[in-house]
């Protein structure tokens, strides 16, 4: 795709991208524009480009920092990356594709060894557009020194509790930002990031979520036609993720790490506080889905159950390895959530919708997308996409185009249905939205030091783990 | 219902054919629990012309705490109870209640002598009524299909302890829902969160390993089938029901031990989820938990294409999500009533078989547990087919019974 096409292209996250919209003007694609927010109906929505900046005099008031408005690859944009992962280097490339005109030009993770296999990959991958110079970092303050360095699009990639400090710091900072899902795993990190929400919003840059399925040409054709009505009013939303428990970080343990702090950090994903469990950081893909088929309406209430059965052992640090969620929404309609992570074990991603005139079946994996009822038989056969990249792909023509997107309230409205999955679980209890997001639980301490005393917490049981 | 004319030439065991109260039934209890006590007081109530005729049970205690139960209860009727000196303690319990001349055999051990009982019962000639769940494995299940087909041919009744299908306001929503209140059914659900019941019995000195699995029946899967038989039974039945004795094709399902985790609670889990499907494409979610201090939920659900339904509200639904019709305004009895009609056809000389749901559901439930606790998925040919027969290796109270191990997913076998 060349940058005059992505520069006009139509940000409608829901719909796939057909040519003939991609050739129309700006000015026509304005004019069609309308704000969005959570009282506009779902037809208006579905007819709205899905970007929350209105039209273009107001757009053109704007300053988009760091982009001339209107002026396609107008100039060099330079790329921040925070958080030096598997992910992460996925969407470094991703966004490096995504764009003829992007630098990477400062980068941080906490681990200086991270930092050397980062700029080995990178320097591989896009020789041309590494450009970071001394602008490495490491460290527990290496995200600040990336956005002082003067980036103007930052990626944040790090675990998922340190999302929310990130984010406010870099909507603070006036910078462009593609933050990977989830966006925080307790409630006070996920007010914070509904702030930066709003503040972005009034900065007119962008924020920009990794929740791949909205992206992928095959779920928003599928998701249109069933919020469209296709299937009829949707009665029951079922979703599994069920998998493995692949062994992550097999080198790192107790034995070469110094501290409590570099201990969990470097086996991330077994705590709650940094990972949110797996259902708030793996599963909450097939969650966004269920929420999105609610036409992004959060569920009234969770029930859950959940446990710990077979990944067990201490270096599993405290998250549970299965789930099953209840959610509840408030005209009525029941959605199941089922997922596990355990070797040896049945496995299956897939998404069921039912309605009064049809059900949906999909497998995301499979890109089988179905709709059948009496008078209903559709199968999904378009053009496929990598969302990861389309997610890249849309974020840099809307930035290009001077409109850049903003899809926090969908992305934190998921990650907190999912974190209100995980209190019920953890709980036993009946955890209603305002609950969840009421919650004073903080799971990700504060003035976090390498040498702090940082006890893991032992793993939560229902009925005697206090909701707080 | 086997009509007049038919019903004269069966052979109805101790029940005079046809003639209304024409003489006084005598009812034998095995199984002197909580439930056994109950089922033989309103097996009591049932009828006018009943008396309870022979008593026994594993353990002696059990069996005198039962006694004076009921002799309480029905100390202004004394003739109700005639047991006399026919009280049976021991593995053998069931024989000798047999043997003493019963009409009626109430069975309310733990489930995972129900197949052994119910044969036996049905062999001798005498009516049933036994609490579910019927079995705790598929050979048990196997069994009692079996049975259930030899107790038409013998003309002998076996009533089932799935209550639900006998209470008043659930049999009117089941009656909606298949006359198409609802449409074509699409999805179902059922939540059943409860705190679980206590710790039955602390280990005493003394006590072989079987004396204390016993004692602690509910907390072993060889005994109650964990309790996603053991209680979550009456939910599967109700879809059951539902489905117009439908069965699903496929089951996978989870669950595990988070809350009640201490070796004194056995090996049984604490929670399970489900989901099922049917051959022509209905879904069905069950998710049940026992832990203690979390919240409560009991609740089924059926979505179809026309409306929905609250089972346990029997409420209908229609498109809209709007409310059309309580079809019933409470509770009926149900552990009276199905006691009530037990008698009532006995009296008029008609049959009741409920063995073929009752094994059924309880298969349903035993699927779930086998997929859970192995992490398959399981067709329904796989699990009615199942090789795990858990019982031990002899029912004699010196028969070592290590402690078995909680199921791992991934880990424990399906067989």
């Amino acid at each position: 795709m060349n940058a005059t096409l992505r520069a006009a292209f139509p940000l409608n996250p829901l719909k796939p991208n057909p040519a003939s919209e991609a050739r129309r003007p700006r000015n026509a694609m304005n004019q069609d524009k309308t704000n969005h927010d959570s009282k506009s109906t779902r037809r208006s929505f579905l007819k709205t480009s899905g970007v929350a900046v209105g039209g273009a005099t107001l757009a053109s008031t704007l300053a988009f920092p760091g982009v001339n408005f209107g002026a396609p690859d107008s100039r060099k944009l330079k790329i921040g990356w925070v958080g030096l992962g598997g992910r992460g280097t996925g969407a470094i490339d991703q966004a490096m594709k995504a764009d003829s005109n992007l630098e990477l030009y400062a980068m941080a993770d906490v681990f200086e060894d991270k930092v050397e296999a980062a700029e080995a990959k990178v320097k591989t991958m896009h020789p041309n557009a590494y450009n970071v110079g001394a602008r490495k970092f490491t460290g527990l303050d290496g995200f600040n020194k990336v956005l002082d360095s003067g980036v103007d699009v930052v990626l944040l990639t790090t675990s998922p509790g340190f999302r929310p400090q990130h984010i406010a710091a870099a909507v603070e900072a006036g910078v462009h930002v593609f933050a990977e899902k989830p966006m925080a795993t307790d409630a006070p990190g996920a007010r914070s990031v509904r702030e930066s929400i709003k503040k972005a919003r009034e900065k007119g840059t962008a924020l920009v979520d990794g929740f791949v399925w909205r992206w992928t040409y095959a779920q928003r054709d599928t998701y249109e036609r069933i919020l469209g009505g296709e299937i009829g009013d949707i009665r029951t939303i079922y979703s599994a993720y069920n998998g493995n428990a692949r062994k992550r970080y097999p080198t790192w343990g107790k034995h070469n790490t110094k501290t409590d702090l570099e201990y969990q950090i470097r086996r991330w994903y077994y705590f709650t506080w940094l990972s949110g469990d797996h259902c708030v950081e793996q599963a909450v893909h097939s969650i966004d889905k269920m929420n999105w088929a609610m036409n992004d309406t959060p569920p009234e209430y969770a029930i859950a159950s959940g446990g710990r059965q077979v990944r067990t052992g201490e270096e599993f640090g405290n998250i549970f390895d299965h789930f099953a969620i209840e959610y509840h929404w408030a005209n009525g309609v029941d959605g199941y959530h089922y997922s596990r992570q355990q070797d040896n074990t049945e496995g299956g991603v897939n998404d069921r919708i039912y309605g009064t005139k049809g059900v949906y079946t999909g497998e995301s994996g499979r890109k089988h997308h179905t709709l059948i009822g009496d008078d209903l038989k559709w199968r999904w056969k378009g053009a496929s996409n990598n969302g990861y990249q389309t997610e890249h792909d849309e974020m840099y023509a809307s930035i290009r185009a001077g409109n850049p997107i903003n899809t926090g309230d969908r992305m934190i409205n998921t990650t907190m249905t999912a974190i209100m999955g995980r209190m019920a679980a953890y709980t036993g209890k009946k955890i209603t939205w305002d609950m969840a997001w009421n919650s004073q639980e903080k799971l990700v301490p504060d003035n976090i030091k390498w040498d702090m005393d940082l006890p893991v917490r032992p793993v939560r049981m229902p009925g005697k783990t206090e909701f707080i | 219902m086997v009509g007049g004319a038919l019903a004269s030439s069966l052979q109805f065991p101790s029940v005079t054919l046809g003639a209304p109260n024409s003489r006084k039934l005598k009812v034998g209890l095995v199984g002197c629990g909580g439930r056994g006590t109950g089922a033989a007081a309103q097996a009591m109530k049932a009828d006018s012309n009943v008396e309870l005729w022979a008593l026994g049970d594993a353990f002696e205690d059990q069996l005198t705490k039962s006694e004076k139960n009921l002799a309480k209860q029905f100390e202004k009727e004394p003739d109700k109870l005639s047991v006399g000196n026919r009280k049976f303690v021991g593995w053998d319990a069931i024989d000798r209640v047999i043997d003493a001349g019963p009409d009626v055999v109430l069975i309310a051990t733990p489930p995972h002598f129900r197949p052994q009982h119910l044969r036996k019962v049905v062999e001798a000639g005498r009516h049933c009524f036994a609490e579910k769940p019927v079995a705790v494995d598929a050979p048990g299940v196997r069994s009692v299909l079996e049975t259930a087909e030899l107790a038409k041919k013998k003309g002998v009744s076996i009533v089932s302890g799935l209550c639900w299908r006998y209470e008043t306001g659930m049999q009117e929503i089941m009656k909606r829902i298949h006359d198409g209140a609802i449409g074509d059914i699409v999805s179902l659900e059922s939540t059943r969160y409860t705190r679980g019941v206590g710790k039955l019995a602390e280990r005493q000195p003394g006590w072989t390993d079987m004396v204390y699995q016993m004692r602690n029946w509910y907390y072993y899967t060889w005994l109650s089938g964990d309790f996603i038989a053991e209680q979550f039974v009456h939910e599967l039945d109700k879809m059951a029901w539902l489905m117009k004795g439908e069965y699903p094709t496929n089951c996978i399902a989870s669950g595990g031990r988070i809350a009640r985790t201490e070796r004194k609670y056995g090996h049984v889990y604490d929670h399970f989820n489900a989901h099922f499907d049917y051959a022509n494409g209905v879904k069905y979610y069950a998710s049940t938990r026992h832990e203690p201090n979390t919240d409560g939920i009991w609740r089924d659900h059926a979505h179809g294409t026309n409306g929905w339904c609250d089972l346990m509200k029997y409420t209908l639904y229609d498109k809209n999500g709007k409310p059309t019709e309580r079809v019933a305004k409470k509770r009926t009895d149900m552990h009276q009533l199905e006691h009530n009609e037990m008698y009532a056809s006995l009296r008029r000389g008609e049959m009741i078989n409920n063995g073929e749901y009752m094994a059924k559901s309880t298969m349903m439930a035993i699927m779930a547990r086998m997929s859970a606790y192995t992490g398959k998925a399981l067709t329904w040919e796989q699990a009615i087919n199942s090789k795990e027969d858990l019982s031990p290796p002899s029912y004699d109270w010196d028969q070592p019974l290590p402690e078995p191990p909680v199921a791992k997913p991934g880990v424990t076998q399906f067989i």
